[in-house]
């Protein structure tokens, strides 16, 4: 067993260091999402990569796929324009379901690693 | 390989597949597009503009009051044109863009293959050719080293700032803008004005229907007794021979390929100005609401602008750094259109193999040039731009026709408009005036010493025949050089000897009171001026309120002013309501809208019944004289006659068919009401929600609210075309009284912000909000000098 995958099988098992590395892992979903959409996909990766079973991974995916966008629709209430970017239509549909979706396939990651 | 083995490779397969699907069109182009964070189309919903932004031009101050409304301040001229140009981009880049990329013809490189006429119409006209004309003229000179500081301050922008939503959907970045650019917005607001192809229609309609319909139907001067300057004879006489049109000129699919790109049908507007003998404050009174285009966002920009030795105040169309109507220390002014003919056409004998052209008699080269349209996802197309002596030559569909326009010359407007923010009193104004070569328009102005005036500006045209002036109302022979303009030079710098001179041009100093709404101007002016004079149930009813009450005992004050641009009284009904009901009295089944009729005041009023019956009726009443004729000429709606002329036909006149006049009514009537829905109000159609985003996004149009007006009232709107009051502005100029103002939406195009429609309610309710005064308080974007400074 290569290191990496024994420190991955150690923080799946231990609730606590799991828990931190979730939230470590949407923190950096949130701010590589800041540079590149992938950063959705990467994010989902991460969280999926530490959680315990397929089935959480996926929903903590979509978890921080959710957390992500909720993030951006905070930045564009800050800026007064929430109404406006909810009337957008498919365009908010789009910008709802990218992060979810993204996330949500890259924690498809926990089945392969 | 087992089931584990197997699970694994496929989930790694959907992982590595999304991945790499993400970066493969379409589904990249969603993504770029519409990802938080970073999707092109969210840039200014997260992003608000710097607060702090360097300028090569020295120190400027931005607030912006309540309605988004900037108030910019700088110690020095070029330095607030910056500042100036950073904030229209802030609010309007995309507009902006979008007019450059029609005037130049480029729209279809990022729209695509729809667009591709109306880039062929623009590049044949090389509007951008006229404006690079202009800018030479500019060379050099204060109002050329303004637009320059303007163009840098809308790329710094462009440089440091996310780009509007527009943008991200349409998938683009802007290029640089450049002063030639803000040339180019000033041809695109004098060609929406003056651009018309009016004689060619005249041309079709005598080869289809005859002369003798043109002279019925087409009158060269409608009879009415309200022209805006109301002391000539009213006489018959008429400036310049008639020329009638001799329908050689005729082809109606070059015609319909042309009248998608002239001025809408229906731009007007209404101005008055009113000496301080009739007013409470013994000052004079300017108001002045143009009926433009309307869309969202709106065509004009509101701007509070000054310097040490400039306070001005008003609108502007986007791309222009001056205030073109609004009002300064000293004064205030507007504008209407006059309706000045400055466009002719001619037609050529050419040789066969169509590279040459015949002109006083020796045969000349076109100058040609190659443009390649640039068209996204389709071919591009290669346009083969020819001119003659005259201008542009349009071809389409085997037919071709040279056009003379004035804005296809170098011309000196943007000297006048900001020699008129600059202006000290009349005798400025009135220097200023005589400098605006384009476009041809009403201007009425007043200032703080009592003076007042009237001038209609631009270089308007003669043109002889044996020695002889006449009217600009056929196709010319360009090969003869048969009346065509001295000193007129396209795509050049003319000397405009052979116009009218200033002093000839129509204008009065001082006048107890007057009102322009687009009707004749002169009953007998010296020259001729144009035909293209709207009909005059306007400036019936701007004279009509503005007599009655010089008459009363109660002066003029800016309440009045306010009642008169909401007035909805339509002298179009009461022109006609009255022989509809006495023809259809008594009629079964019509029981009901002859009462509603009977009843009615002639208001165009949003909760009016009649309002709603007499509009739908009068639809009708047009269909049923004209519809079937010219339907089988092949003529379409375009080419019917205007309103006032069907309300004087005679009772008798053959276009009503059998039974006249009052046969048509009825059978007008009883079409207009079966399309009607029992309890509809005349608001339930005339609503704001005409007006709309030229892109077709839903959310980027406006609400719908039901408003008041018609095409026929002062206050002016007409939902069918989306043309109406695209400004509203009182001034009373007495020092403390207070300007107001409104815009048919929001000053800011930026979709996300708060004032994208937040005067759209008061426009459609007939209100106002003060007129940019600086609201003081905290800087919102202050221009910090850059190093280098000083230019």
């Amino acid at each position: 067993m290569s290191v990496a995958r024994a420190w991955l099988t150690e923080i799946r098992t231990n609730r606590r260091e799991r828990w931190f590395a979730l939230a470590a892992a949407a923190v950096i979903a949130v701010g590589a999402a800041q540079i590149h959409w992938y950063g959705f996909l990467v994010g989902g990766a991460l969280v999926g990569a530490v959680s315990k079973t397929l089935s959480r991974a996926v929903a903590a995916g979509l978890g921080v796929g959710l957390l992500s966008w909720g993030v951006f629709a905070a930045t564009v209430a800050a800026n007064g324009a929430f109404s406006q970017y909810a009337a957008t239509g498919q365009a908010f549909g789009l910008s709802v379901a990218i992060p979810v979706v993204a996330a949500g396939i890259g924690s498809l990651v926990r089945g392969v690693v | 390989m087992d089931t584990n083995t197997t699970r694994r490779a496929l989930l790694a397969a959907v992982v590595g597949g999304a991945a790499a699907a993400g970066s493969l069109a379409p589904v990249r182009g969603y993504l770029d597009r519409f990802a938080p964070f970073t999707g092109r189309a969210w840039g200014d919903a997260t992003d608000p503009t710097d607060r702090r932004v360097e300028s090569p031009y020295g120190a400027a101050d931005v607030r912006y009051d309540e309605y988004g409304t900037p108030h910019v301040s700088a110690d020095r001229e070029r330095a607030l044109y910056f500042a100036v140009g950073y904030v229209q981009a802030a609010d309007r880049l995309f507009q902006m863009d979008l007019q450059r990329r029609v005037m130049t013809g480029r729209l279809s490189e990022v729209v695509g293959e729809a667009t591709v006429d109306s880039d062929e119409f623009h590049v044949r006209m090389d509007f951008a050719g006229g404006a690079e004309a202009n800018l030479e003229l500019l060379e050099g000179t204060e109002t050329g080293r303004a637009v320059e500081a303007y163009a840098e301050g809308v790329n710094a922008h462009i440089e440091r700032e996310s780009l509007p939503v527009e943008f991200g959907l349409l998938d683009y970045e802007p290029d640089p803008w450049s002063p030639a650019d803000t040339m180019l917005m000033e041809s695109q607001i004098a060609w929406s004005l003056t651009g018309s192809f009016r004689t060619l229609e005249r041309e079709l309609i005598a080869s289809e229907l005859g002369p003798e319909a043109v002279a019925e139907l087409y009158p060269a001067r409608l009879d009415h007794d309200a022209p805006i300057i109301r002391d000539g004879t009213g006489g018959d006489r008429l400036a310049g021979r008639p020329v009638e049109p001799r329908g050689e000129f005729a082809d109606a699919d070059l015609l319909r390929w042309l009248s998608s790109f002239e001025s809408p049908r229906g731009v007007g507007s209404n101005s008055w100005v009113v000496s301080g003998e009739f007013t409470a404050s013994g000052r004079p009174l300017v108001a002045n609401d143009p009926h433009l285009a309307l869309s969202a966002p709106p065509v004009w920009y509101e701007m509070d602008l000054r310097t040490d030795d400039l306070d001005v105040r008003g609108v502007t169309f986007p791309g222009v750094p001056f205030v073109v109507i609004g009002e300064n220390d000293a004064g205030a002014w507007g504008f209407t259109n006059s309706g000045a003919d400055v466009i002719d056409f001619y037609t050529y004998e050419t040789d066969d193999a169509g590279e040459r052209y015949r002109y006083r008699g020796e045969w000349r080269e076109f100058e040609t040039d190659e443009q390649t349209i640039r068209v996204a996802d389709g071919p591009d197309r290669t346009v083969t731009v020819r001119k003659t002596v005259h201008g542009p030559v349009i071809e389409r569909e085997g037919r071709e026709v040279g056009v003379a326009w004035t804005g296809h010359t170098a011309t000196a407007t943007s000297r006048a408009i900001r020699g008129y923010n600059r202006s000290d009193g009349i005798e400025e104004f009135l220097a200023a005036t005589r400098r605006m070569d384009l476009p041809t328009q009403n201007v009425v102005y007043a200032d703080r010493e009592g003076n007042s005036l009237y001038y209609v500006t631009g270089r308007i045209p003669r043109r002889t025949i044996d020695g002889e002036q006449v009217r600009g109302t056929r196709v010319f022979d360009g090969s003869a050089g048969e009346a065509e303009w001295e000193g007129f030079e396209p795509f050049g710098v003319s000397s405009w000897e052979g116009f009218v001179p200033f002093e000839e041009k129509p204008h009065v100093v001082d006048p107890d009171y007057l009102g322009t709404a687009n009707q004749r101007i002169a009953d007998d002016p010296d020259h001729y001026i144009g035909e293209a004079y709207s009909s005059p149930y306007r400036g019936q009813r701007l004279y009509e309120l503005l007599d009655r009450r010089a008459a009363s005992d109660e002066p003029m004050d800016a309440e009045f002013m306010r009642r008169i641009q909401r007035d909805t009284y339509s002298k179009r009904a009461e022109q006609v309501v009255g022989d509809l009901v006495a023809a259809v009295e008594g009629r079964e089944g019509l029981e009901a809208p002859v009462g509603t009729l009977r009843d009615w005041d002639c208001r165009m009023d949003r909760d009016s019944r009649g309002a709603l019956v007499f509009s739908r009726w009068f639809d009708r009443f047009r269909e049923e004289a004209f519809a079937d004729a010219f339907e089988r000429a092949g003529l379409g709606e375009r080419y019917y006659p205007n309103d006032w002329v069907l309300a004087t036909l005679p009772a008798d006149s053959r276009w009503f068919g059998e039974g006249g006049r009052e046969a048509a009514m009825v059978r007008a009537l009883r079409a207009a009401v079966a399309d009607l829905d029992d309890g509809a109000t005349y608001g339930d159609h005339n609503t704001t929600a005409a007006i709309t985003h030229p892109f077709d996004q839903s959310f980027l149009n406006y609400p719908a609210y039901a408003t008041d007006g018609s095409a026929y009232t002062l206050n002016n709107f007409r939902a069918e075309s989306a043309v109406g009051s695209s400004w509203r502005m009182v001034c009373p100029i007495a020092r403390d009284a207070e300007s107001v103002c409104i815009l048919p939406g929001g000053n800011s195009g930026d979709y996300f912000s708060e004032h994208y429609d937040d005067q759209l309610r008061l426009w459609a309710d007939g209100e106002y909000k003060p007129m940019g005064r600086d609201p003081g308080g905290e800087v919102d974007v202050r221009f910090d000098p850059s190093e280098g400074e000083n230019r």
